[in-house]
């Protein structure tokens, strides 16, 4: 199974069982990365209260759910949780700080207020 | 067929893939919103709009956009298409302004476009000028921020000369001031009992001891100007030294509380303007500055502008000392004046008195101490001192 190399949306195969789900998914990644609003970046693990659509960034070290997600944006897509890894350039408007950020990966990445 | 809840993109269902129309509508909707870029807010539509045109639809809506503010409106080859913002959205409008969708109000709140700090240098502020951030250069070493509702920027750096009375804060005096450096001293002793005293209240010669005021004694009050807000010309009590005339010199210290800055020129001086039996009268300012009453002219006196008399204009702040000494025949005027320019505008103002009335034996007023009667202008006198 592939995944795009960005938004790490899964491509359908030869064949594909399902297709509804994996076109779905895309659809739903597709609209929350279309204008990222990222509730908290201070997070490493779930929040109890995430709804569906939301976008989190994984502050490290992650834990629960998010093990092994250090710095990834974290999409909750129906319950489940899709993992991107962002790139520079990247804005996002990050809800709790109520303002715009630019990611900057690197050695230590983050998100840096405009 | 059911729709993604922020987009509204036609999802897929189990049984089979969208038509090609909704996959097309989907896309369209995406492609509207990823990097929202609009034109501008708009009420209505262009008139020839281009395919991409992005719009941010605002109140009164009319036309094909009625119904629609707050949307953004995108055209594309099946006309206007129309998408919901959601809390956090991001777009730029126009060639550089900002805005992020808040869903609270709901409004597009626009974010500062300064994206690029334009700051350059070691030391700058940013300030805001009411409607953006800008720079303000920092200045020379020791100046401090003052706010300042006049300035652009709404604060200015100042030299701190010339704030420092607002800083006064040490409440001693020495008691028995006899070299010039003492009282140059701060000091915000009021009267001997400590209590602050203004106006015309107040003002008892329980508060400063004994009278006659003995020889070589130091009668303690603050002669302090606390700037005025608004003002009228305001009356001038003399204050009175009790007791026979030879020769007295009269010593007070007078000091500023306040916007220092309006304390500009002239000062508080005593002037005589017929008889000459003045021996000594002297300004002097922190700098050290001296003035000698043979500096003085009448016409000095009278003009907001004497900053040649009064030496550097730019030092405003500090104490004032005057003193004179006074033989008793025959009788001279004394008139105290001031004069205050400012950012409030400038006055002056003076009393006169016969110095024999100002000096005279057996006149113990109630007034001990050289205060104007005024609510917003009040002058203390540090102390008084009578030298045989």
């Amino acid at each position: 199974m592939s995944t795009t190399p960005l938004f790490s949306i899964t491509e359908w195969e030869q064949d594909q069982e399902q297709p509804h789900v994996t076109s779905n998914t895309a659809w739903r990644i597709l609209e929350i990365m279309a204008q990222l609003v990222i509730r908290d970046r201070d997070l490493n693990s779930p929040p109890s209260d995430a709804d569906d659509g939301d976008a989190y960034y994984v502050a490290s070290p992650g834990s629960g759910d998010w093990d092994n997600q250090d710095d990834k944006l974290a999409l909750m897509i129906g319950s489940d949780w899709h993992f991107i890894t962002p790139r520079s350039g990247w804005r996002a408007w990050i809800e709790d700080e109520a303002d715009l950020f630019v990611y900057q990966s690197g050695s230590s990445p983050d998100w840096v207020a405009l | 067929m059911s729709k993604t809840p922020n987009l509204e993109l036609n999802e897929f269902g189990s049984s089979g893939v969208p038509s090609g129309a909704d996959l097309t509508a989907s896309m369209r909707r995406l492609d509207a919103v990823v990097q929202l870029a609009a034109i501008s807010f708009a009420t209505e539509p262009p008139a020839t709009p281009i395919l991409g045109d992005r719009h941010i639809v605002e109140s009164p809506a009319t036309g094909l956009f009625a119904g629609h503010e707050l949307h953004v409106a995108a055209y594309s080859q099946h006309g206007w298409i129309f998408l919901i913002p959601h809390h956090g959205w991001q777009a730029v409008v126009g060639a550089d302004s900002f805005f992020v969708f808040n869903e609270q109000v709901p409004e597009w709140t626009a974010i500062d476009a300064d994206f690029y700090s334009p700051l350059t240098t070691k030391g700058d502020l940013l300030v805001h000028n009411g409607t953006s951030l800008q720079r303000l250069p920092v200045d020379a070493d020791g100046t401090i921020l003052q706010a300042d509702s006049a300035e652009a920027l709404g604060v200015k750096w100042v030299a701190a000369s010339s704030v420092g009375g607002g800083v006064i804060t040490a409440d001693s005096h020495p008691s028995t001031p006899t070299a010039m450096d003492d009282e140059f001293e701060f000091g915000s002793a009021i009267d001997t009992t400590g209590a602050r005293r203004s106006g015309a209240s107040g003002w008892t010669r329980t508060v400063y001891g004994t009278s006659p005021i003995p020889t070589d004694s130091v009668q303690q009050g603050s002669l302090r100007i606390l700037v005025p807000v608004s003002h009228t010309v305001p009356t001038v009590y003399r204050q009175p030294i009790p007791g026979s005339l030879s020769s007295y010199v009269i010593q007070a210290k007078i000091s500023q509380q306040g916007i220092i800055s309006n304390f500009k020129q002239g000062g508080i001086h005593l002037y005589h303007s017929a008889t000459t039996r003045w021996k000594t009268i002297q300004l002097i300012y922190t700098s050290g500055l001296k003035l000698e009453r043979s500096n003085w002219t009448a016409s000095t006196f009278g003009t907001a502008s004497s900053s040649d008399v009064f030496g550097d204009p730019s030092i405003y702040r500090g104490w004032i000392y005057f003193q004179a000494a006074y033989e008793s025949s025959p009788t001279p005027q004394v008139i105290f004046s001031y004069s205050l320019t400012g950012l409030l505008g400038s006055f002056t103002a003076f009393h006169t008195e016969n110095l024999s009335t100002f000096f005279g034996a057996g006149n113990v007023p109630d007034y001990a101490g050289i205060h104007v009667n005024d609510s917003s202008f009040n002058l203390y006198c540090d102390w008084f001192r009578r030298v045989a």
